[in-house]
């Protein structure tokens, strides 16, 4: 039979809007990560709304990616575009951590193409201090430690940078085989590692959360951490699950999410 | 066959670069599969289309982690194809922009395309394949309707093999049930024209 086509008008449209969407640079969104400044920087990458986004002291779940720093951290207050030294690399230096702070709005662009975005609005308000919002960024988007931040004009920012080292844990096993830890780019484990809106820090079982979202969250195709998040974050708003310690079993209370 | 896989491989690692025509380039391969897919599941014209177009933004949204099967990225497609189709609206506004400019063309059917509808219903297909579950008709659409092997199917779906062949089996099962049809991949692979 004759297949049904997609119409040309829209197919080449849609072609063109999806190079120029690509080609685009990447947008970090503000507040989407949260760290944790210590004597160790550790990242942990928990559900990332605001209620379920989890800070947990120097503590590094199963699965998570551990950023440390390797040499001190360089920074300072500059105006439009400028190059920050960082020096020679440590020979453990896999990467440069960096964080952008606005202090005027505008498009702050790092190497890779990576730009943070800082409107009006976000200069604004009661928190005076922001997350630490950071990006990782290769070495060899710095040769020599010269690390360019591109600003319009005029723009005032402060950055934040050191080498950096980044390592992947893998998820750990509770007793019954199943395992717990943090949502990763594989996707979510067996119970999924979430602070409560009160601050109570435990683990929620994916299958509930899957009957609580009552679609694909399990099912589609591993999408990254981020998108992983966002549909439980869509999804799962106002439904109150268990919330267990990590053997699966013993429920400390319950997860709501606002 | 293999060098379409080979391209497809070189394709995506430029695509994951943020090479935009190479994305442009992986829609042309995989946009008719694509949209016929979100056509049999939505049975309108303009909704697949926007399906077709969720999806591939989602590929380059989720480029990080998309499982790529045999050098391809069609299977993540197909299933986040599947979830668009479910998801029209999510979908729809997380690109609200973006899809606004595009234009949707009227679409209407030749006298050869109702005559064959007749013998191959779309809405009858479309009805029985929503009365699934997603883990189910992600199956079905990966393997009876596209052919991938269960091996290469259950890790996009994040099942088990045995797990993955146990509720095809059912899925199918169930399938035939719905549609009231004896032979039930004859039926699917002639409502999806040319595989190409």
């Amino acid at each position: 039979m004759t297949a049904p086509q997609m119409s040309d008008s829209f197919a080449d449209a849609f072609r063109r809007a999806l190079v120029t969407h690509v080609d685009a640079p990447t947008r970090v969104r503000r507040r989407q990560r949260r760290w944790v400044l210590g004597s160790a920087i550790a990242a942990v990458a928990l559900l990332a709304s605001t209620a379920a986004a989890a800070a947990t002291g120097v503590l590094v779940l199963p699965g998570s990616t551990q950023v440390t720093p390797v040499s001190s951290f360089v920074t300072g207050t500059y105006v439009g575009t400028e190059t920050v030294h960082l020096g020679p690399a440590p020979d453990d230096a896999n990467g440069i951590v960096v964080s952008l702070h606005c202090l005027t709005p505008g498009d702050l662009g790092l190497p890779g193409g990576t730009v943070v975005t800082c409107a009006a609005d976000d200069l604004t308000g009661s928190d005076v201090q922001p997350d630490f919002v950071y990006e990782v960024i290769p070495l060899t988007d710095a040769s020599d430690g010269a690390l360019i931040v591109t600003a319009p004009l005029e723009s005032n920012w402060i950055v934040l940078a050191a080498y950096s080292t980044s390592s992947s844990s893998a998820w750990a096993r509770n007793g019954n085989g199943e395992s717990y830890g943090v949502i990763s780019e594989t996707g979510p484990p067996d119970l999924i590692a979430v602070r409560n809106a009160d601050g109570a820090t435990g683990y929620i079982r994916r299958t509930d959360l899957e009957r609580a979202v009552g679609t694909v969250v399990g099912n589609s195709a591993a999408g990254p951490t981020d998108g992983i998040t966002d549909l439980y974050a869509d999804a799962a708003s106002g439904s109150s699950l268990p919330l267990y310690d990590s053997d699966g079993t013993t429920q400390i209370g319950e997860f709501t999410h606002d | 066959m293999d060098a379409t896989r080979i391209d497809e491989a070189a394709l995506w690692e430029r695509g994951l670069s943020g090479d935009g025509s190479a994305f442009g380039s992986i829609f042309d391969l995989h946009r008719g599969r694509v949209y016929r897919h979100s056509y049999r599941l939505l049975v309108d014209a303009s909704e697949a289309e926007d399906a077709t177009a969720i999806a591939f933004l989602e590929l380059w949204r989720c480029r990080s982690s998309v499982r790529v099967v045999d050098g391809s990225v069609l299977p993540w497609l197909l299933v986040t194809a599947t979830n668009s189709a479910r998801n029209l609206n999510r979908g729809r506004s997380r690109y609200r922009a973006l899809l606004e400019a595009l234009p949707h063309e009227s679409h209407h059917r030749s006298a050869e395309e109702e005559a064959l509808n007749d013998v191959v219903a779309d809405t009858q297909l479309a009805g029985a394949l929503a009365q699934l579950s997603s883990t189910d008709l992600q199956l079905v659409t990966l393997v009876m309707i596209e052919g991938y092997s269960v091996s290469s199917a259950a890790p996009i779906l994040g099942l088990s093999t045995g797990a993955t062949r146990t509720r095809l089996h059912r899925a199918r099962t169930a399938l035939r049930r719905y549609l009231g049809h004896p032979t039930l991949a004859l039926y699917l692979q002639s409502s999806l024209g040319d595989a190409s």
